[in-house]
């Protein structure tokens, strides 16, 4: 195994051209993707947000309006909160189905990869008023639980694909051997395929915390007191009737993104190991 | 098999954490004495899950009648003063009704635009606002013909002061069927600013000078000629301002404009002739880089003004708080209203708008908590601390802007005040560019570019606006 | 007797399976797209808004035929909107694919670039926007520099030009495809190590390798992301909203846009004209789902 991970490192690559073509790419990636991040954070210091200049002299005003003004620390909890527990509970109902789609022969099997595919090209719009009638009916507008409910449905199509393409990589063989075992079907799923497919799930759970963390329309709607706000309403607070404030907006964005990074990167650090880890043999 | 422990875990975790949550959210939360918001956002929970409950939430409060206002005004106030000194407004006028009823005042976190969003949710569920200050967006169509609204009228009608106080929205807002379902504590009131020492260098006539627009012309070429931009327009705002200005010129262009909310054709000689004025005496004299890109989110034009680049700049009465400390020198900034055909006549845009909309499924008495408030909101008292505080200019026609702008101390307030007197006492005084032509708005403000790099004429811009109206049909 | 008990025991492990996933479906989708599709043969705006007005069966299509006949802004965001799926499968999908073949190769700084690469994807889409429209703004942006410094007093605006101004909304998410990327590289993973094995033995080179054996392996996944990546195109809204407008002269409409635009973004709340059009957004939706599947198989496992 070892012998196999330094011939991939160091394998015969293309030559020169290969190299630099190869290192060309990843610069332009990295310069791609920071450049934004790095304009916002610049501009959250300037005065007159603009260019990748360092500022000429530093403005803090967004940052401390920010930490002592707004009620940061309950925005965030709540957004951790919705979006955490909407992502796991989104994740574990489109992997049972996922599952049964990719894996079991059935009559109705294609009505069910429609219907999540139908859920891809609905309007928000169309949606809006149907949900906030349904939860004033169950009595959960302006309360975290229905954020949470609207949430999980959310972009299940998109859960629904990656995990159905990721589980139609794993080998039958792996279920049958543990249906020989005597193995149930619901415990070969959470047995067998799960851990198995855990690479592909947390990468459907990470594009789905995504979306949910950065969702302000139906937030704004369903959401009315403050005690209750996610992260996105504070970009407003910088909006207003005549004017925007760009340094606070700006320090606003940071303050809603840098978390996210961080614990990005750190995950990310347990979830090449699950990679490795989660190698499927054929 | 640890990953499933794990999982089962967080699952657990995460079912618990839901309902405790639902117990949080149908459960009131700390319902201090004090905490008035969130008592009060209690009730719109209970009321938005049953619209009868209402009674019964009186009873609560001690009998009184209940009405919840929600406006937003939700701002902190090292971010925006004006939204902290509403907020100081609304309670004053709860403090002092106390015994009569119970004012339940409420900040939406998504401003203006999300009370409008709810309200469209709201009345498609068959419900509405107690009262709300839609801050400009425009329910009452949509809600008065669902029936949702109450109209405000009679009630001006029968009280003199109420209608002084309310300026133009009585007539602006004033439906067909000769209904008033909103009124306004304050209006965009537009003119222009203008750059004292810019008009001097250049040896032009200053606006405050004016007699036609043909003097405005001269100006605008004595400013070119002496290498001075005269204004900063964009693909939007401050291009509106000049055409609905200029609009104002004379009686048969004031017809037209007039009627633009019904309007079937553009293809009108005085429209055509104001397209041309703003393609040739307006776009057309400035350069390209002040021509801005992001539609009319682009602010260049104001930050050119206050940087003593431009001479004028076509903005509202509001930006009085611009010239604190700008590069132009504060002393040189100077408020003006626009001149028409007329000579000496003077044209201003009051904009009401829509702002508090009550609901027509009120109780009398919480109808009449309603009025109250609104009469509060519009009274002098209150005009006059909202123009002195600098928030903006109010509709009242009884505001006295001599004795006010003797009242308050610093520059920039006593500009607004000036400004705020110049609009208020213009001969003509119109609905903006927006108001007036609604969704047409965005398509002839789509055409600037074309009209200013002369891709497109007057005419192929009439035709296209009016194939965007048949579609809208 | 066995087998019999066999097969209802698997139904039932079916049903439970799926019940919760098409009881989410039903509760917030059913509802919606049954109603879209009934909307577009009615009459629905601020007059009627709380009930729609069947246009009866004289009239069934009108919506459909004003949308194609006389609604330019409607026609225009079709074809952009159609151009946008397509650039999305042509640059995309596969400058993702180039990206994640690279790092798979595991080069020094791929765990980097592989976590940066994400990052523009965890930004919310309205500070994307902003950012874009500085960087596009002639008076602040670098653009116009770059055009004036390679053609002197060329003073190109990129979203005051009509055609500049599709590019510009175009490269504004165009290269964001660090999640997908992410996608990739956890499938790339999952192959067996032992097959490249064998095929180094057997000589192959490591282009060879990725053009016969981690492609078609990725075959799927490709397929899934390409659905995503069309989709993202397809429905694309937060930037033209931010970044244009819509303009310059409604040049940058998308049906999202449009429809938006149409039934919540106009006084007269024309949700009937907006729900035609969201139906004729789904149907190019399916036809665009059914086409990917087609063409990468993404249904069979083999």
């Amino acid at each position: 195994m070892k012998k196999i991970m330094e011939a991939r490192k160091t394998g015969r690559e293309g030559g020169i051209w290969g190299f630099l073509g190869k290192y060309l790419l990843i610069v332009f990636v990295i310069f791609l993707s920071v450049y934004p991040i790095l304009w916002v954070f610049l501009s959250s210091f300037k005065k007159n947000p603009g260019g990748l200049s360092l500022p000429d002299e530093w403005i803090l005003d967004g940052y401390i309006t920010i930490f002592t003004k707004l009620d940061i620390q309950t925005y965030f909890l709540n957004s951790i909160l919705i979006t955490v527990i909407s992502t796991a509970v989104s994740v574990l109902i489109v992997a049972m189905s996922a599952y049964i789609s990719a894996r079991i022969e059935f009559k109705l099997k294609g009505l069910i990869t429609a219907m999540f595919a139908a859920t891809l090209f609905i309007p928000s719009i169309s949606i809006s008023f149907p949900i906030y009638r349904l939860l004033g009916n169950l009595g959960l507008k302006d309360t975290r639980t229905g954020l949470i409910f609207i949430y999980s449905g959310l972009g299940i199509a998109v859960t629904f694909f990656i995990i159905r393409s990721y589980f139609l990589t794993i080998p039958r063989e792996m279920e049958e051997a543990a249906r020989m075992d005597g193995c149930g079907y619901a415990s070969t799923f959470f047995r067998i395929i799960v851990p198995i497919a855990k690479p592909g799930l947390s990468t459907a759970a990470i594009m789905a915390f995504l979306n949910n963390w950065n969702e302000f329309y139906f937030a704004s709607i369903l959401l009315k007191s403050k005690e209750k706000m996610t992260i996105p309403a504070l970009l407003g607070q910088f909006t207003t009737a005549y004017s925007k404030n760009l340094n606070g907006m700006f320090s606003a964005i940071i303050v809603a993104v840098v978390p996210t990074i961080l614990v990005f990167c750190l995950l990310s650090e347990t979830f090449v190991k699950s990679l490795t880890a989660g190698a499927v043999k054929g | 098999m640890k990953f499933r422990k794990v999982l089962s875990v967080t699952l657990a975790a995460a079912m618990t954490a839901a309902l405790v949550l639902t117990g949080c959210g149908s459960k009131p939360a700390e319902e201090t004495a004090d905490n008035q918001a969130s008592a009060g956002e209690d009730k719109r929970q209970n009321t938005d899950a049953e619209p009868a409950d209402q009674s019964e939430q009186g009873d609560k409060n001690g009998g009184l009648p209940t009405v919840t206002f929600t406006h937003g005004y939700y701002h902190d106030e090292s971010e925006w003063a004006a939204a902290g000194e509403m907020r100081k407004i609304y309670q004053e006028f709860a403090d002092a009704h106390k015994d009569e009823f119970n004012f339940v005042i409420v900040a939406d976190e998504s401003g203006a635009e999300g009370i409008y969003n709810t309200a469209l949710n709201d009345i498609s569920a068959g419900e509405f606002y107690d009262i709300a200050d839609f801050g400009g967006w425009d329910i009452v169509p949509v809600a008065a013909n669902a029936d949702m609204i109450l109209d405000l009228k009679p009630y001006l009608d029968e009280d003199a002061a109420f209608k002084a106080g309310v300026g133009v929205c009585y007539d602006q807002n004033l439906t067909e069927d000769g209904k008033i379902y909103s009124v306004r504590e304050q209006i965009e009131g537009v003119g222009f600013w203008y750059n004292q020492a810019l008009f001097d260098k250049a040896g032009a006539v200053s606006p405050d000078q004016w007699q036609t627009w043909a003097d405005f012309d001269a100006a605008v070429e004595k400013l070119t000629a002496a290498g001075i931009t005269p204004f900063g327009l964009n693909a939007g705002w401050p291009t509106n301002i000049l055409a609905a200005a200029y609009s104002q010129r004379d009686d048969a262009c004031r017809t037209f404009y007039k009627s633009g909310r019904k309007v079937t054709s553009f293809d009108d000689p005085t429209f055509k002739e104001t397209l041309s004025f703003i393609q040739t005496k307006a776009l057309q004299k400035i350069d390209a880089a002040n021509f801005g890109p992001g539609g009319d989110d682009d602010e260049q034009y104001r930050t050119d003004f206050f940087e003593g680049n431009t001479a004028m700049l076509f903005n509202g009465v509001w930006d009085a708080g611009g010239s604190v400390d700008c590069k132009a020198g504060a002393e040189n900034i100077r408020p003006a209203v626009f001149p028409t055909n007329e000579a000496g006549k003077k044209a201003s845009l009051l904009s009401g708008g829509t702002g508090f909309v009550v609901s027509s499924k009120l109780d009398e008495a919480q109808t009449q908590a309603c009025i109250e408030f609104i009469k509060y909101m519009t009274s002098e008292e209150i005009a006059n601390r909202i123009i002195s505080a600098g928030i903006g200019m109010a509709p009242s026609t009884a505001v006295d802007y001599k004795t006010l702008a003797d009242s308050v101390d610093t520059a920039d307030a006593k500009l607004l005040v000036q400004a705020c007197g110049l609009c208020q006492n213009a001969d003509y005084q119109a609905l903006g560019w927006g108001n007036t032509f609604g969704d047409a708005e965005g398509e002839i403000q789509a055409k600037y570019a074309g009209l200013k790099d002369g891709s497109k004429t007057v005419n192929d811009v009439v035709k296209e606006l009016d194939q965007f109206l048949e579609a809208a049909e | 007797m066995k087998k019999r008990k066999w097969l209802t025991k698997r139904n039932g492990f079916i049903c439970v399976f799926l019940l919760p996933g098409i009881l989410l479906f039903i509760v917030i989708y059913a509802y919606p797209l049954v109603n879209i599709f009934f909307t577009s043969f009615c009459k629905w705006n601020y007059k009627n808004f709380i009930s729609p007005e069947f246009l009866g069966f004289g009239q069934l299509f009108d919506n459909y035929i004003k949308l194609f006949t006389v609604d330019a802004n409607f026609q225009r965001a079709l074809v952009n909107t159609i151009k946008w799926v397509a650039l999305t499968l042509v640059i995309q999908v596969p400058f993702t694919l180039l990206v994640a073949l690279v790092l798979s190769k595991k080069p020094k700084g791929w765990k980097l670039t592989r976590n940066v690469f994400v990052i523009p994807n965890i930004i919310s889409t309205a500070a994307i926007g902003l950012i874009f429209l500085n960087i596009y703004s002639p008076s602040r942006g670098i653009i116009t520099e770059l055009c004036n410094k390679i053609w002197p007093g060329s003073n190109i605006s990129v979203l005051a030009n009509e055609k500049f101004a599709f590019w510009g909304v175009t490269f504004s998410f165009i290269l964001f495809g660090g999640s997908l990327c992410l996608l990739l590289l956890t499938q790339i993973f999952s192959i067996d190590p032992g097959i490249y094995e064998a095929a180094r033995v057997d000589g192959a080179s490591s282009v060879q390798i990725d053009l016969r054996i981690t492609l078609p392996l990725l075959r799927p996944m490709i397929g899934t992301i390409a659905v995503m990546a069309a989709n993202y195109g397809l429905l694309l809204y937060n930037e033209v909203a931010l970044i244009t407008g819509g303009g310059p002269d409604n040049a940058t409409y998308s049906l999202s846009y449009y429809i938006y635009k149409t039934a919540l973004g106009s006084t007269k709340l024309n949700f009937a004209r907006g729900n035609t059009a969201g139906v004729i957004q789904f149907i190019l939706g399916i036809l665009m789902v059914g086409a990917i599947n087609k063409l990468f198989r993404t249904n069979k496992a083999d």
